[in-house]
């Protein structure tokens, strides 16, 4: 009797887990009519990914999709930085794969995060532990932004086109106090690249005239940015920082930004980050 | 606390670390709880049993292989099982240690613990396991759970199991349990059960007849919350799967067929079209003949308790490779991973013993065995006119069951040969063809094609005192061209060993690159204790162990491996 009796038991349950099964009929995406993409700059909290790449990395074309997805979604209150570095970033002799997007700074990121595989980046935060896949970006986007921003953060740039000198104005205003060690950092990033990119969803996989956009060229000192004092961090402090950039002739003017961000050192949480058009 | 790390690594939403501190202290009090009191007497009796393991690599920089340096100088991996076991009661407990992670593992492990603890209770019909274990459904192409040190994988369940006879020829398994990440838990929640029917034991009428037939069914599901903005995600996830299994006399015939429904994930770019996965595997052996059949069909088959992980984190599921895994290093230069996203493919193998004292067999006979493997991606049609293939958010394609693509994965032809020759001295040659889809493997290069020879002699100097003399060559025009390999290796048995061997690129087509990958190695082995100690280059290349690999990055430097067991 106790026989049958598990045998039912076991029956009952497979069926209960039978139910368990969440067949999705389509529409597969969700109706995002109404998420808010009203840009109120410095009050709302913008969110930033820093995004590991490289021109030879045939599923990185799909991370690079998902950003422009989070942009559509949220319009620009994703900021993007993609890092040319490591394995994938190399360079070959012939006629393809040639531009060279690698930099000093990317190597040491690579050093610091020791990625295991690409693509992948990190979401609000520099803490290596932190480093997920693309897939899980919307999810971790979504988990942040509608946090209290803590801080007002803007750029304000000037391009001095004749000697390639860029003054960059970065305008900080505390709603409240900025706890721990906090770090501001600031980057000059190239979009519109047209270079090879090997994409797997493409026939032929390396495709020539691919865009490559958010390429990070260099920083204001530090890829770690610089710490900013107690007293910058108080609330109601307005701060104004000055840093300054050295254009490459390489690079296109009309098509870089400035990214400016904070973040506390320990916890490595990004507190707010901004971006501003170069040349508007 | 039971677990101690630098970082938690993984966003866990689920439970987190804190909880997973929470969950061991129930399982002690659990522990407590179930153990009746005269077990303690029992418990008082018992066998404790272990193993500990140190894998250790010094890393300095060589610019002519691409070794880098590590800023620690050297890394360090190293685990040890304690197991006690008393009557019907078994418990124990593992330690890892990862300071840093070896290189070619995933660095997520860098820390210390005991990610590993369980106690099991058996008594009659019944099993129950709570905390950590490893389970296999069948093949495992539904659910296996499974732990390799060489791969980096552990991806163990912790919850509890039940396993349940409830008469001779029938087993019931249940288990619920969400799986390990590192020292950490991933944010899937496992339910899993199983049946298995051993036809000749419930019919008595059939208990004695040759034929043995078994009928096995499971089904697992998978939850973890739907937390996307973009896509409509399905939060509980199942896949069922059936299996039967005839054998008589030396013939055995073993399929299983798994279906699982939409699971949008990353290893799928977030498509919605069903999974399907079919293995058959036939053998029969007699009379100094064996000859092996494989059959296997993957279609959108990656199974994981969390939809955004990769490469062998978190698995569910378990694709067994269609193609031979080879022990020599040239032959596994270039080795087949199972490709979750689609593959289809055969693999045989006859193997015949020549008869000692014969002409052709010699005086100890003659082992000849030939194998094959081929494998191709399966078909893709477009879900309509302007969809194309594996667009996120669609459901991805179409395939036809039968159906191959024309784009072939992997060949591998391979005739093996081996002989006693003396007292002395014996030999085994093999021959390989290979043709392996690098763009598709690894995601560089093209197809390559490959001829590979092997001749391994032993020479059995005077007794305790053996030489082995291994040579490889490979031949290719693509990628990094052909190598040459030779290894000589002395033993005295039953302690010492000692070994030299080199790589040799010396068709890699940039002349720079062109380089010996020279390594010395000596090993002392005394009773259940081991210790080798290597110094030299290694080659970079890809690790293979049942059809799952990792790429192993250039190093020089010292290595040291102590293994230890009681």
């Amino acid at each position: 009797m106790m026989k049958n009796l598990s045998i039912y038991l076991f029956i009952l349950i497979a069926g209960f887990l039978f139910a368990s099964c969440d067949i999705i009929e389509g529409p597969y995406l969700e109706d995002n009519n109404f998420i808010d993409t009203t840009k109120d700059e410095g009050i709302q909290k913008n969110v930033l990914i820093l995004e590991y790449t490289g021109h030879t990395c045939k599923s990185c074309p799909k991370a690079h999709r998902t950003i422009e997805q989070l942009e559509e979604l949220y319009s620009d209150r994703v900021i993007s930085v993609a890092f040319h570095t490591g394995y994938f970033a190399r360079t070959f002799s012939g006629d393809k794969f040639t531009t060279d997007f690698r930099t000093d700074q990317g190597s040491e990121m690579e050093t610091y995060f020791k990625f295991a595989v690409f693509p992948v980046g990190v979401v609000g935060n520099l803490e290596k532990s932190k480093q997920a896949s693309y897939s899980s970006w919307p999810s971790e986007v979504s988990a942040v932004i509608e946090d209290v921003a803590l801080v007002d953060l803007f750029t304000v740039s000037e391009y001095n086109n004749t000697s390639g000198e860029i003054e960059i104005k970065v305008g900080l205003h505390n709603k409240s106090t900025l706890e721990g060690n906090v770090s501001l950092a600031v980057y000059l990033l190239e979009s519109g690249i047209i270079s090879w990119q090997k994409d797997e969803s493409q026939d032929p996989i390396d495709v020539e005239d691919y865009e490559h956009n958010h390429v990070f060229r260099t920083s204001a000192g530090s890829v770690w940015g610089e710490s900013l004092s107690q007293s910058d961090c108080s609330a109601n402090a307005n701060i104004q920082v000055i840093k300054q950039i050295q254009m490459d002739p390489a690079w296109v003017p009309e098509n870089c930004s400035i990214v400016a961000f904070l973040y506390e050192t320990v916890s490595r949480d990004v507190i707010q980050c901004s971006s501003e058009i170069l040349i508007k | 606390m039971f677990f101690s790390r630098k970082s938690s690594s993984i966003p866990n939403r689920f439970i987190g670390s804190d909880n997973s501190s929470f969950m061991n202290r129930i399982l002690i009090i659990v522990l407590i709880l179930i153990i009746p009191a005269g077990l303690f007497a029992q418990i008082t009796q018992g066998r404790l049993s272990g193993n500990f393991q140190l894998d250790a690599q010094s890393y300095r920089a060589d610019s002519t292989i691409g070794a880098v340096a590590v800023p620690e100088n050297f890394l360090t991996n190293s685990y040890a099982n304690f197991r006690y076991d008393a009557g019907d009661f078994s418990a124990g407990v593992r330690y890892e240690g990862y300071l840093n992670t070896l290189q070619g593992i995933d660095p997520g492990n860098d820390g210390v613990g005991f990610p590993h603890i369980f106690a099991q209770y058996r008594h009659d019909d019944l099993d129950i396991t709570v905390g950590s274990f490893y389970e296999q459904f069948g093949s495992g192409i539904l659910l296996r759970t499974w732990e390799d040190k060489n791969l980096g994988i552990d991806n163990s369940l912790k919850g509890f199991r039940v396993k349940y006879t409830p008469i001779d020829g029938i087993q019931l398994t249940g288990l619920i349990g969400q799986q390990r990440i590192f020292f950490d838990m991933g944010p899937g929640l496992v339910r899993a059960l199983d049946g298995n029917i051993v036809i000749n034991d419930v019919v008595p009428l059939l208990r004695d007849k040759a034929t043995r037939v078994s009928l096995g069914g499971s089904f697992v599901s998978n939850y973890q919350p739907d937390d996307d903005p973009i896509y409509i995600l399905p939060e509980n996830v199942g896949g069922w799967a059936s299996r039967l299994h005839i054998s008589r006399g030396g013939f055995s015939m073993e399929s299983e067929y798994a279906h699982k429904i939409n699971d949008p994930s990353a290893d799928n770019g977030f498509i919605y079209k069903p999974g399907h996965a079919l293995l058959i595997n036939t053998s029969y052996a007699g009379d100094g003949l064996g000859i092996a059949l494989s059959a296997k069909r993957v279609d959108n088959m990656s199974f994981r308790s969390c939809r955004n992980q990769n490469l062998s984190k978190l698995m569910i599921n378990y694709l067994p490779p269609i193609s031979k895994n080879h022990t020599y290093s040239l032959m596994n230069f270039y080795p087949y991973a199972s490709q979750s996203r689609g593959e289809m493919g055969l693999q045989g193998e006859i193997s015949y013993r020549l008869k000692r004292g014969t002409a052709l067999g010699g005086k100890y006979g003659t082992q000849l065995s030939f194998n094959f493997s081929l494998v191709n991606d399966i078909d893709h049609q477009m879900v309509n006119d302007s969809t194309p293939i594996w667009t996120s958010g669609t459901d991805g394609y179409t395939s036809e069951f039968f159906r191959f693509s024309d784009q072939p994965f992997y060949r591998d032809y391979n005739f093996e040969v081996e002989r006693k020759l003396t007292k002395n001295w014996k030999f085994s040659a093999i021959v390989q063809h290979l043709q392996y889809n690098q763009m598709i493997l690894e995601g560089k290069g093209g197809m390559v094609n490959a001829e590979i020879a092997v001749l391994d002699i032993t020479w059995k100097i005077k007794p305790k005192h053996a030489l082995r003399l291994e040579t490889q060559g490979l031949w290719t025009k693509e990628d990094k061209g052909n190598w040459a390999m030779v290894l000589a290796e002395y033993s005295v048995s039953p302690h010492w060993f000692f070994s030299v061997l080199d790589h040799y690129n010396y068709g890699n087509p940039d002349d720079t690159k062109r380089q010996h990958y020279l390594i010395g190695s000596f090993g002392f082995v005394k009773d259940a204790n081991r210790i080798q100690l290597s110094y030299g280059k290694q080659k970079e290349g890809i690790l293979c162990v049942g059809g799952v690999c990792r790429n192993v990055p250039a190093m020089n430097g010292f290595t040291i491996s102590i293994s230890s067991s009681f």
